[in-house]
């Protein structure tokens, strides 16, 4: 199925975090330490003018390297859902961990990628031994299955390196400063 | 006074900002806390920081995220202006400041389990200031 714009607006409102026409994509890709960068995605089939940056997220007690690729495109891509699906299988072919689109101001916490909030806030997920899917629309992202495919995911990777569960809290927990207040 | 920042964490916490008086941000010692944890995203909330050259780029993440504090906290306190700001679906409270000549526009969320945390900040270009304070009425 393509996609197509009035069917949906609220994603592209999403992938509108900083106020201009461009739209956002952030692409992740998990990797262990030791393996080489990720190449830089294939921007053919993304409309003209498409700009792409590329992050780092590790910490010194990390296993793993969150490489994120933060795609600017001028326009909603014609054939959105393939290309998608295609940067997802390109990770994953080159050893990710687990590959996955979120929304901006989503991921904050190696401990806790995929729970029930960040779930309804991602939109593609890979991992090695499956075909990417994607959730597009908000009903789709609050779908049993698709909340039971992200943490079947998140289940994988902490039980691979369940250190990241230990290392990295660092007292992530919300704010409550009327209590600070007080 | 603007009513604008009670909205964080539903009022009390926020106040009028020295400079200006108009936009109101965290109690003075309190804007740390919006920080903490930051180390647990790797740096992905400050990037936009790193790559517009605010940020070190090297050293080990952890003297990053200071150096965004070190930014961000008299931001947060003293705020040229704050407006309500959807994020990626998330509602956020923005707070814009100024930090060696560029303006710096940092985002904390009003709801989730990050409620009261930094979860984004760059460089706003002028188009996207203009978006910003068309959002909360400024013209």
């Amino acid at each position: 199925m393509e996609f197509h714009e009035s069917c949906y607006k609220e994603f592209m409102n999403y992938l509108r975090p900083f106020g201009d026409e461009r739209l956002q994509f952030l692409l992740y890709g998990m990797r262990e330490k030791s393996a080489g960068p990720f190449r830089v995605p294939d921007l053919s089939g993304w409309p003209h003018g498409t700009e792409l940056k590329s992050f780092a997220f590790t910490d010194e007690h990390w296993p793993v390297v969150i490489e994120l690729f933060e795609f600017w495109s001028s326009g909603f891509p014609e054939h959105c859902e393939q290309l998608l699906l295609a940067s997802l299988s390109a990770l994953t072919g080159q050893g990710a961990i687990l590959s996955w689109y979120m929304f901006e101001g989503t991921f904050n916490d190696i401990a806790h990628v995929f729970t029930p909030w960040t779930i309804e806030r991602t939109y593609g997920v890979a991992r090695p031994g499956q075909a990417p899917r994607l959730a597009i629309t908000k009903a789709a992202r609050q779908q049993k299955s698709w909340r039971a495919l992200a943490e079947q995911v998140a289940d994988a990777l902490y039980h691979a390196y369940p250190e990241l569960q230990t290392v990295a809290g660092n007292g992530n927990v919300p704010n409550n400063l009327d209590e600070a207040c007080t | 006074m603007d009513d604008v920042g009670a909205s964080i964490n539903g009022g009390g916490r926020l106040s009028a900002g020295e400079q200006g008086g108009k936009a109101l941000g965290f109690v003075r010692g309190l804007g740390v806390t919006a920080v903490q944890g930051m180390r647990a995203g790797g740096g992905h909330a400050i990037r936009h920081l790193e790559a517009g050259g605010l940020i070190p780029s090297a050293g080990s993440l952890t003297s990053r995220v200071r150096a965004f504090e070190h930014i961000a906290v008299p931001i947060l306190e003293n705020p040229t202006d704050t407006f309500p700001w959807t994020l990626g679906g998330l509602p956020t409270r923005g707070f814009l400041g100024t930090y060696q000549g560029q303006q710096i526009a940092i985002f904390v969320a009003q709801e989730g389990p990050y409620q009261g945390k930094v979860v984004a900040a760059f460089i706003p270009t002028p188009a996207q200031l203009i978006a910003m304070r068309v959002a909360h009425g400024v013209p």
